[in-house]
């Protein structure tokens, strides 16, 4: 009597786990990275790295025309005065920047 | 009743395996007016609410401290250091006590760096300054030595909370300290309320509180280092500060020659010492004012320097390619 107690108990104990464990990996992680872009501290785009796309960033300062292509982000061209942007390159893991002070253009790579 | 709170108890438990609760990472970056560059912090905090609470106090703090210390434009209500300089030779104008600190800290940075840190420049910076943005063309010697007699910081007098600067052709400009004493200021504060695991970094004035959230120390690289020996270096932070001053990073180029934006007081010129000075040290207003300090300084000089002041080390980018680090840095660097 009591070993089938504590069998329902560890039953019970292991049904609740799985359940939490199939409600954990059903939740949507969001598999791939986004392009947030920011202008003056507002964010202007939000584009997810694995979809090649096309994004000129009008702002007060000028423009910055944003390539993503093939798992990757940069800036082509830019009317600032110092091409700082340009001169970066290609960004695409987790953190990294692309930053155009002139413009108060931040492009961050965010999981 | 039993089943129920074994089943709580077992819920718990996934939640506990599944979720964990150490604090995650969060961050934001973004380039607005607030000291003109580029502001990212990072906090491991345990919901992004409390994260967005805590950042936001951050942003609006240093825009204030931004509003106060600037001297290009007015802010309604506001006497900033625009006020004091455009009050030159008048009456004292009476300011925020956040003014107060910045300036007498400044006449301390001054006085360590044997006035190779002076706020009292702002009439020669100015000439570069609109060689820089404007001109393009370096102002004369002429002109620079005529600017260079009004560079007293013993004519700007403080007291209680007013401040006149008695000569009437000087000014003020706090470039080389104002971000990291901003800096200071707001996370000295949050460090006392205990808040620990953040790094806020103003365009490269870089201060931690504590360790990381996962209990290791921050790791910040030097991009100025790039193509050197010490290209892959990282410099451990645990409530440390990090500044850098470059000379690659803000110039001008005239007739083949780039003019940077570090004015060394002594020969009124960019100086050329060095390609950039990193400092570390506890107080990031401190790390600052030492970095262009450093910069205007022969690096024995500068050696002598920093192993007179306590927990502070520096690593010098000369010209030829060669690095210098001072005595105690050597054994941090990862």
């Amino acid at each position: 009597m009591k070993k089938k107690r504590i069998l329902a108990d560890i039953l019970l104990v292991a049904g609740v786990l799985a359940a939490a464990l199939i409600v954990f990996l059903l939740i949507p992680r969001g598999g791939g990275s986004t392009v947030v872009v920011t202008v003056d501290g507002k964010e202007y785009a939000s584009l997810p790295l694995d979809e090649d796309a096309e994004l000129l960033i009008e702002s007060e300062g000028g423009t910055n025309l944003l390539i993503i292509s093939g798992g990757k982000a940069s800036v082509v061209e830019a009317d600032c005065p110092n091409q700082v942007c340009v001169e970066t390159g290609a960004i695409s893991s987790e953190g990294q920047l692309i930053v155009c002070l002139p413009h108060k253009v931040v492009i961050e790579i965010v999981d | 009743m039993r089943k129920l709170s074994l089943a709580l108890a077992s819920l718990l438990l996934a939640a506990l395996l599944l979720g964990g609760c150490a604090p995650k990472r969060y961050g934001t970056t973004e380039v607005t007016a607030v000291f003109d560059t580029v502001v990212t912090i990072t906090g491991y905090e345990r919901s992004r609410a409390r994260f967005e609470e805590i950042s936001g106090r951050i942003k609006s703090e240093l825009g204030e401290y931004h509003k106060l210390f600037d001297i290009y434009n007015e802010y309604d209500g506001i006497a900033n250091l625009r006020t004091v300089n455009l009050a030159a030779g008048g009456e004292p104008v009476e300011v925020d006590a956040r003014i107060i600190e910045l300036l007498e800290f400044a006449k301390e940075a001054c006085a360590l760096t044997g006035g190779r840190v002076n706020i009292a420049m702002g009439s020669v910076l100015a000439l570069w300054h609109e060689a820089r943005e404007n001109t393009l063309v370096p102002p004369s010697e002429e002109a620079l030595a005529e600017a260079a007699k009004h560079t007293n910081i013993d004519d700007m007098i403080i007291d209680g909370n007013t401040v006149r600067l008695a000569d009437p052709d000087m000014s003020l400009d706090v470039g080389a300290i104002a971000k990291g004493f901003a800096v200071e200021a707001v996370c000295a504060k949050l460090e006392a309320e205990g808040v620990t695991g953040w790094l806020v970094s103003v365009g490269g004035n870089v201060r931690t509180l504590g360790a990381r959230g996962d209990g290791k120390p921050w790791q910040i690289a030097v991009s100025e280092l790039s193509g050197t020996e010490y290209e892959n270096v990282r410099i451990p932070l645990e409530g440390l500060s990090a500044v850098t001053s470059g000379a690659d990073q803000r110039y001008f180029e005239y007739e083949g020659r780039r003019y940077n934006h570090i004015i060394d007081p002594e020969t009124l010129f960019p100086s050329e010492r060095y390609v950039s000075v990193t400092v570390v040290t506890r107080d990031s207003g401190l790390a600052d004012a030492l970095s262009t300090g450093l910069f205007n300084m022969p690096l024995e000089e500068g050696r002598a320097l920093v192993a007179s002041l306590e927990g502070t080390e520096a690593l010098w980018y000369l010209p030829d390619g060669s690095v210098a680090v001072s005595d105690g840095l050597g054994g941090l660097l990862g």
